[in-house]
């Protein structure tokens, strides 16, 4: 069974976005990966394991792209948690 | 006891994208990063490395599946575990798998919010400017932002 999917979009949508048919395949998954990176579901190491590039090169694309990734502490108890683990570990 | 910790390549990327990679590595005894991580940014990028940062080879040996993470994550993960050490990142996956392996997490906020309590981010401006430039990569919920802010000392000095 084949690792890969084949997805099919309008041609137009290629057109509007200038990006051959020879781009496209590296175009989508370069969409899939920013997504998936700015949703906080795959982490800086694996994003740019996908793409073949290394992370200071990943993340200078990314930034062009101008989205943000979801990371860090996911409310107030856990920023707490992250701060408290921190100063224990700097007073031990 | 010496002060530890394992920087993952989220937090490792950030602070040194918010030019605080020196001041938060002299919070520390000790700092490691694994060879896998390093060997994932270009050269140039890796000239810039503070010697401080102790680069060290390690496997590890989980298998986690289907996973966002690397195995340069699980590295660092491992890494941590031997070290008894504090791992910082603000991967969610890798945050909440050390979690699950009682291994302290903190992040970048958490950092650069201990940078400003120990006087070594020394203004409210440049604090804020640290802070804001953070939100300008990651997203933080409004909440997070005013816990962040809550410790600013003018705030404190208006107020009493």
């Amino acid at each position: 069974m084949s690792d890969k999917l084949v997805v099919e979009i309008p041609k137009e949508i290629a057109d509007i976005a200038g990006i051959s048919e020879d781009e496209i395949n590296d175009y989508n998954l370069e969409i899939w990966v920013f997504d998936l990176y700015s949703k906080g579901s795959i982490s800086l190491s694996r994003a740019s394991q996908l793409l073949g590039i290394k992370n200071d090169t990943f993340l200078k694309k990314f930034r062009e792209t101008h989205l943000r990734r979801i990371g860090g502490p996911k409310n107030i108890d856990e920023a707490n948690a992250d701060a408290e683990a921190l100063s224990r570990a700097l007073n031990q | 006891m010496l002060v530890i910790i394992v920087l993952d390549n989220s937090v490792l990327s950030s602070i040194t994208n918010l030019g605080i990679l020196h001041k938060t590595i002299s919070l520390f005894d000790e700092v490691y990063i694994s060879v896998s991580i390093l060997d994932e940014y270009e050269k140039k990028w890796k000239q810039n490395l503070p010697d401080k940062i102790q680069i060290v080879k390690i496997k590890h040996n989980m298998t986690i599946s289907p996973s966002g993470l690397s195995d340069s994550d699980l590295d660092v993960l491992t890494l941590s575990i031997n070290k008894s050490a504090l791992l910082a990142s603000d991967d969610r996956n890798l945050r909440q798998l050390a979690k699950n392996r009682n291994v302290q997490v903190t992040g970048s906020l958490g950092i650069i919010r201990e940078l400003y309590l120990k006087g070594i981010i020394d203004t409210d401006e440049y604090y804020i400017e640290i802070v804001n430039s953070l939100t300008r990569d990651v997203y933080l919920s409004q909440d997070l932002i005013d816990w962040a802010f809550e410790v600013l000392k003018s705030l404190d000095k208006s107020s009493s």
